[in-house]
């Protein structure tokens, strides 16, 4: 049970990750940027090739991959997302243009490395540690310390730089922003790369734990949004909230049923949220 | 020549699910992503009837609507309330849950090994065993919706639609029940679809859950967003041209696995590019979403 529960924390980590960077991207530039999912795919492919393929160190693969990743979300920003943005289109017009972008860069990824799943933990160490009854593997602490991490700092850029503050200004009103002389095109780039570095981080994380499919971006654009809803749109902790509580609820439902389940139960609950608590777990307004 | 027959049954069926759609998408102006599995409830209704209880296919296919109609309910009640993004989201978990029950509930649809051996449909004493029939029946069908979503659009419902599509806010200050308005769309939409999912059964004498995923409502939706929304003939053509366009790929001879990616590509290729040009579609005029 309590193995389940750490299991369910580490993936959740994760979740939470993806969530908080989708969650900034929304808030900020109003946009439902599902794209997230190619950046995270990218990010994760990246991470394999250099260090299972090239024998890079995983440190430096990880960091390419970072980089990698949130140069794709800055590529995505300015030849998608930015026209759209300036000819003022509605929010389906950039949803549907987001996810045609997710498609694309999926289905390139799946050219380019074939449909089979890759598995890094050939890899990796299998050592693993006990804590009495529980048992961790090297990587479940690594993604919960780095994620614990990049959020930290993140939190501290958004609540203490001036780049924070101005991000969190176009947020709350891109129009006064604007009046007051931000370039809001400029803190919305740089919140989608944030955003960017941020999911691309989970994705390596996730990398190293599990299998790599090329359909792993779908999934975990999708988890990551559900966790957003729940948690509660536009706050941190919210989409900590909410990815801890997905990552739990899956691995209990695949403890009690089976993993077959395990989308519906999460969807299940993203259903019940929006309908009986649609602010979230953690309402911010 | 039966290669050509079979992309015009598939062609016709699109053109059933995206015309439907259409009075969503189109007319009320909300994006659904769940029509795919109202398409899956059609197709498993009757292939369950077909192969268990051996009712005539017209019974069969009524029943698939009715049921897809019920489940059609049951999402609008969920969801309806909820407003742009959301309503997209709320739809695709929506979608996600109803595959998630078929592809699990084994003792009713055999889950991912699918229903095989689908007896062919007889219709007025006729057994349909040639694709050309099963072209007739499809097209038959598409003409069938093509005519109900017309005849709606134009009647006082179909105003009322296009009312909340403009401002629903406006139309409830009307005194227009936006909600009912917009669950009896959604009702409608879920029958139609459903019977193209029955005839696809059929056709096909095999269904399975990965016929019916999210990818597949992403396509439906699509193909009513490149048409045209809201127009007569765009989700029409978006249908046909979404068919037909992969089929290029064939004939190129590209391997099996290769066509299938860059078919997708293609799809969100031409979404960017349409979102990003025309988001009135081929053939529209209403810009979809402003």
């Amino acid at each position: 049970m309590w193995q389940v529960l750490f299991n369910g924390v580490s993936a959740g980590c994760s979740y939470s990750l993806v969530a908080a960077g989708f969650g900034l991207i929304y808030t900020v530039g109003r946009t439902f940027h599902v794209a997230n999912g190619g950046v995270y795919v990218v990010a994760a492919y990246v991470a394999y090739f250099l260090s299972a393929r090239l024998g890079l160190p995983a440190g430096v693969s990880a960091a390419v991959a970072v980089a990698a990743g949130a140069a794709l979300g800055a590529l995505i920003d300015v030849f998608v997302c930015r026209p759209l943005r300036l000819r003022d289109a509605s929010t389906s017009v950039q949803l549907i243009a987001s996810l045609g972008v997710l498609i694309v860069i999926q289905n390139l990824v799946a050219m380019v490395f074939g449909d089979t799943a890759y598995s890094y933990s050939a890899g990796t160490d299998v050592r693993v540690w006990s804590f009495g009854e529980l048992r961790a593997t090297p990587v479940q602490i690594a993604v919960i310390a780095t994620s614990v991490l990049v959020s930290v700092i993140t939190g501290c850029i958004l609540s203490y730089t001036r780049w924070g503050s101005l991000i969190r200004a176009v947020a709350n009103d891109k129009e006064l922003a604007l009046i007051l002389g931000v370039r809001s095109e400029h803190v919305i780039l740089g919140a989608m790369i944030l955003g960017s570095v941020l999911t691309a981080t989970a994705a390596v994380l996730l990398a190293y734990d599990t299998v790599l499919t090329p359909l792993m971006g779908f999934d975990a654009v999708f988890i990551g949004v559900v966790a957003f809803l729940i948690g509660g749109p536009g706050s941190f902790s919210g989409a900590w909230a909410g990815g801890l509580l997905i990552g739990i609820a899956r691995h209990l439902a695949t403890w009690w049923f089976s993993g077959a389940w395990q989308d519906v139960i999460v969807f299940g609950v993203l259903i019940v949220f929006l309908l009986i608590r649609p602010k979230g777990i953690v309402s911010a307004r | 020549m039966d290669y050509l027959i079979h992309i015009a049954v598939f062609c016709c069926i699109y053109t059933v699910l995206a015309e439907s759609l259409d009075l969503l998408v189109g007319h009320a102006g909300i994006l659904s992503l769940v029509h795919a599995a109202f398409y899956a409830t059609g197709a498993y209704t009757c292939a369950i009837i077909a192969v268990h209880l051996q009712w005539p296919f017209p019974v069969a296919l009524l029943l698939g609507c009715a049921s897809s109609g019920v489940v059609a309910f049951g999402v609008a009640a969920l969801s309806i309330r909820l407003r742009g993004d959301l309503f997209v989201i709320a739809t695709f978990a929506c979608h996600v849950v109803i595959l998630g029950v078929v592809a699990n509930w084994i003792g009713l649809t055999r889950g991912p090994l699918g229903i095989f051996d689908i007896p062919h449909a007889v219709v007025l004493g006729c057994s349909l065993d040639t694709g050309w029939q099963y072209a007739l029946m499809a097209l038959t069908m598409a003409l069938l919706a093509w005519a109900v979503v017309q005849l709606l659009v134009s009647s006082p419902f179909g105003r009322v639609l296009h009312a909340v599509r403009e401002d629903d806010v406006l139309a409830m200050a009307l005194g227009k029940n936006v909600f009912y308005f917009k669950s009896l769309a959604f009702i409608v939409a879920g029958v139609l679809a459903a019977g193209a999912g029955g005839i696809y059964a059929h056709y096909m004498r095999f269904i399975d859950p990965t016929s019916f995923t999210v990818m597949e409502s992403i396509l439906i939706a699509s193909m009513v967003i490149i048409g045209g929304a809201g127009s007569r003939w765009g989700p029409v053509v978006g249908a046909v041209l979404l068919i037909c366009l992969p089929e290029v790929l064939r004939v190129l001879g590209l391997p099996g696995s290769v066509a299938a990616h860059l078919r997708q590509i293609i799809y969100g290729v031409l979404l960017v590019v349409m979102m990003r040009l025309r988001p009135q579609g081929l053939v529209g005029h209403f810009a979809f979403g402003r």
